[in-house]
């Protein structure tokens, strides 16, 4: 008798972590929302305390949210993501999103959103270098896309993998454009890339902001809202440089996940991102707001002058998702 | 209740623990592989594809390798230590097997900090020292994780060697490396098998070292990774997890064969 009572038990305690545990504190999931990614962190503490909604971080890229999206279309878990404008556009065709417009959707411009809701751009930036000065050991601050195969930044080059990252392939599409290429015609990107890689470039496949920061990449395919936050809030002389040739300005877009777990939670996070509260807070980070919000004075300031922004053009964001596949398969197997 | 009713009992949660974490996630594995666009062709197409080819053959050979390596630091390493009793041996053992502590990725983070741009390397000797994002640089990390891994199998089966084999050999007037060729090896290559195999599955299995190092490395689990995350190609993810875990257990299964059924020779 009392070895059968022990045995019970002791089977009951092996197999008690089965048991479902207490619900957890979050109100909603958002994937793709890192805290060093565009200033997250305040957007997220903001989203906590005006709006009431406790969303955790989550240190994903595009890429990896979608599939995870994907992957959990049976039963999903997100209730809002948020990625690069392909990947959203992409997230139509499986299937993953569904259309939702906040408050102020109508004052997105048109190329900016999807016309049903299912994508809508909550900021956008510009690619170019993001450098730090410090670390170049007292090279030039390259101004143009070719500067960097110049042997005096060697190992000082990094840019996030293209085939992985939304901000890598939007690299790429912007070193494209630079060099004449077009999106139906990725030949120079290849070949640019090729050349780098003799300059024994870092591909990482995650934000890289830490490593920037630090030095152990001094020069950053990235865009410009994480250089300037750099640098005029961190210690250390960092510079943002929109590249002589060209670059391209891209959206980055957020959506509701169909048959979202909290789906009015989803909402009213999506609420507050798109009001003028949230778009703000934004504008505090140096992103460009989506909606035609006042940027503050001393924030207009710190932007590199518009003349330099004339070299930033926008693209069929349509097409750059339609290619985007096609393009990563391409570098996998071309580039060494 | 009868005793074997109780064993049967206690193992249950075994067996719910084996089937729920082993058998079925392996099931849904291959099932998954087989769901893509091309069925079950899917394995003709790697086998035809040279980046997998080339990427398999890589993580292969550096498995080997670091497995060589850690091999011959461990055993010698290990030798020393069971014959040896000094100050400090027993400090010196803990930091030796305190890598088991690390995941793959602090490990990554210690060769940057080694070996990388403003790593302890390049600021001793200046000039662009810089091996953490290379091939060496990984083999290092891979080696730093399998030392501890192999040293302590060969330090137990060190224990068990009968000194008075060895004293033959060498009344017998073998010189040290015949010693260690004809008696030494040969006891703990049992031992050493095991160790070694251990540390070659733990190296094609290691994401996280390459992942934190992140550049033109491929190894498969990094070829698993993006294709998990190029527009999640989950039935090409799935396909080269089962290669790489039939791989894996080939050349297990060729180092246990090559073993065969020698016991270690001891008192």
């Amino acid at each position: 008798m009392k070895h059968t009572v022990l045995a019970v038990l002791f089977a009951t305690a092996i197999a008690a972590p089965a048991f479902p545990t207490a619900a957890f504190a979050e109100d909603a999931v958002c994937y793709n929302c890192p805290p060093e990614w565009a200033d997250w962190a305040s957007m997220l503490k903001a989203l906590d305390e005006q709006a009431g909604i406790t969303m955790p971080h989550d240190n994903k890229n595009s890429g990896q949210a979608l599939s995870q999206m994907i992957a959990e279309k049976a039963s999903p878990v997100a209730d809002v993501a948020y990625y690069g404008v392909t990947t959203g556009i992409q997230a139509i065709k499986e299937g993953v999103v569904q259309p939702y417009k906040p408050a102020g959707f109508d004052e997105i411009p048109d190329g900016l959103k999807d016309p049903e809701g299912n994508w809508f751009a909550v900021h956008y930036g510009t690619l170019g270098m993001f450098v730090n000065v410090d670390a170049l050991a007292g090279a030039p601050v390259p101004q143009c896309w070719a500067d960097l195969t110049k042997p005096e930044y060697k190992a000082m080059v990094g840019y996030l993998d293209p085939a992985s990252a939304f901000v890598g392939y939007a690299g790429a599409v912007a070193v494209n454009q630079a060099f004449g290429g077009d999106l139906t015609n990725f030949d120079p990107a290849i070949k640019y890339f090729n050349d780098l890689a003799a300059n024994s470039p870092l591909v990482p496949k995650q934000t890289s902001y830490a490593r920037v920061v630090s030095g152990e990449i001094p020069i950053l395919f990235d865009y410009d809202f994480n250089a300037y936050r750099a640098k005029y809030n961190e210690g250390g002389n960092y510079e943002f440089v929109l590249p002589c040739e060209g670059t391209i300005r891209v959206p980055y877009v957020m959506s509701l996940v169909a048959d979202a777990p909290h789906a009015e939670t989803g909402k009213k996070a999506l609420d507050f991102i798109l009001s003028d509260e949230g778009q703000a807070i934004w504008t505090n980070a140096y992103l460009k707001p989506a909606r035609p919000v006042e940027l503050p004075a001393d924030v207009a300031g710190r932007f590199l002058p518009d003349s330099e922004y004339e070299r930033a053009v926008a693209v069929d964001y349509a097409a750059m998702a339609a290619a985007q596949a096609a393009f990563g398969d391409r570098y996998l197997s071309e580039v060494k | 209740m009868s005793s074997r009713q109780f064993v049967a009992l206690c193992l249950v949660p075994l067996a719910i623990f084996a089937l729920t974490f082993l058998a079925l996630p392996l099931v849904r594995l291959v099932l998954a592989s087989g769901e893509g666009e091309a069925g079950w062709g899917i394995y003709w197409q790697i086998l035809h594809t040279p980046r997998y080819l080339t990427t398999l053959v890589q993580t292969v050979l550096v498995s080997v390798s670091v497995t060589t390596a850690a091999l011959a630091v461990s055993t010698t390493a290990g030798l020393f230590l069971t014959r040896n009793r000094f100050r400090g041996r027993a400090v010196l053992l803990s930091i030796l097997t305190l890598p088991l502590a690390f995941p793959g990725v602090v490990v990554g983070f210690m060769i940057i900090l080694l070996g990388g741009r403003q790593g302890l390397f390049n600021t001793i000797f200046p000039g662009h020292v810089v091996f953490a994002y290379s091939i060496f640089g990984l083999f290092l990390g891979y080696l730093y994780f399998s030392i501890p891994r192999v040293l302590l199998t060969v330090m137990a089966a060190a224990e068990k060697i009968d000194p008075a084999l060895e004293e033959a050999a060498r009344t017998l007037g073998a010189p040290p490396h015949r010693v260690l060729r004809d008696v030494l090896i040969p006891a703990l290559a049992p031992a050493l098998v095991a160790a070694g195999a251990i540390a070659f599955a733990t190296a094609m299995g290691a994401f996280g070292t390459a992942f934190t190092l992140a550049t033109n490395i491929d190894v498969l689990p990094m070829v698993i990774y993006t294709e998990f995350t190029l527009s999640a190609n989950i039935a090409m993810a799935a396909a080269l997890s089962v290669l790489l875990g039939i791989v894996t257990w080939g050349m297990l299964f060729l180092a246990r064969s090559f073993s065969g059924s020698t016991i270690a020779a001891g008192g």
